[in-house]
């Protein structure tokens, strides 16, 4: 025990415990000048899905792309409430994209080009990454597609 | 805080040191990264739980999965770092969940993790988060397997 806890309980201060149940998962995470998004996924401001189905069964792969993009309007959304402006983006590093796949289906890049699509067209080569697309057997919500990435902000 | 999880018989067994060829945790600067963990006794490597949720398990049980995961994990950072107040705070988490049928509450599974974060760390354990549903995992299905980043501080690696 510290001194400051050993003191406190001499004094019978009892700190409230806050009941955080739920909340542990954040949009984003800053450390140093790397910002870790969670995964986004396609859903209006409201959190609802605008997107749900799998992959080569209800949607097709550009119903994905689209949801993809989506994905990617919200992220940039996340970013720009966390660092302020979006110029502070310095470069995006990395991008996991998981795609909810019916058993056949395996345009997994396909979908996740509209990710990459909409970051490049909006930070031209600082918005290029390193990037991964795989098959989920389920999602939450029954999205369509969730994304997270790591970028490098400056400032 | 911390010592309180201990106080109320959460066992953090600080046993094991190699698994295999994989490396449980490589440090990075303040940044450790930490490998892929189920609910699996760290010692004999057998699951804790096993299945896929939706089937054989149901959301609950997911969710002690999960927060079982979460317990090896700080007890493997305990281990390496030789005290959970050296966390600095969890940066991200991977999770990926088995799932059966319809199954889609991940968060409610993946929440078993995140929960036990919030209450070990407090405002410390908020943490970036993926959840996917996936078909397989290893160890006679385990119905989860998390991954993490933990910035720390203060280290004295050993």
């Amino acid at each position: 025990m510290s001194e400051i806890s050993d003191r406190m309980e001499r004094l019978n201060i009892i700190l409230p415990v806050r009941d955080r149940r739920g909340q542990g998962a954040v949009d984003a995470v800053l450390v140093g000048d790397m910002l870790y998004l969670s995964a986004h996924l396609p859903v209006d401001a409201e959190g609802r899905p605008i997107y749900t189905g799998k992959l080569g069964k209800e949607l097709d792969a550009e119903t994905g792309y689209q949801a993809a993009r989506l994905c990617g309007m919200n992220m940039l959304a996340t970013i720009k409430e966390y660092i302020g402006e979006l110029d502070r983006v310095n470069y995006f590093v990395k991008a996991l994209g998981v795609v909810n796949s019916a058993e056949d289906f395996c345009s997994q890049p396909a979908v996740m080009n509209g990710f990459s699509d909409l970051m490049v067209e909006v930070f031209g080569k600082r918005g290029q990454h390193a990037r991964s697309a795989m098959g989920a057997y389920a999602l939450q919500e029954n999205v369509p597609v969730a994304v997270e990435a790591i970028i490098c902000v400056r400032d | 805080m911390i010592n309180s999880l201990t106080e109320n018989g959460m066992p953090f067994e600080p046993t094991y040191k190699t698994k295999r060829g994989i490396i449980l945790m490589r440090r990075k600067e303040h940044l450790l990264y930490i490998s892929g963990h189920g609910p699996e006794n760290q010692i004999t490597g057998k699951p804790i739980y096993s299945g896929r949720i939706g089937k054989e398990l149901n959301r609950e049980e997911g969710y002690l999965a999960a927060r079982e995961c979460g317990i090896i994990i700080l007890g493997a950072v305990k281990d390496a770092l030789g005290s959970l107040d050296r966390i600095e705070r969890i940066v991200k988490a991977f999770g990926m969940v088995n799932c059966d049928g319809d199954f889609q509450d991940l968060d409610g599974v993946m929440d078993g993790f995140s929960d036990l974060m919030t209450e070990v760390l407090e405002e410390r354990g908020y943490h970036a988060r993926t959840v996917m549903g996936t078909h397989n995992l290893p160890n006679g299905n385990i119905p989860v397997e998390i991954e993490t980043i933990i910035a720390v501080r203060d280290c004295i690696w050993n």
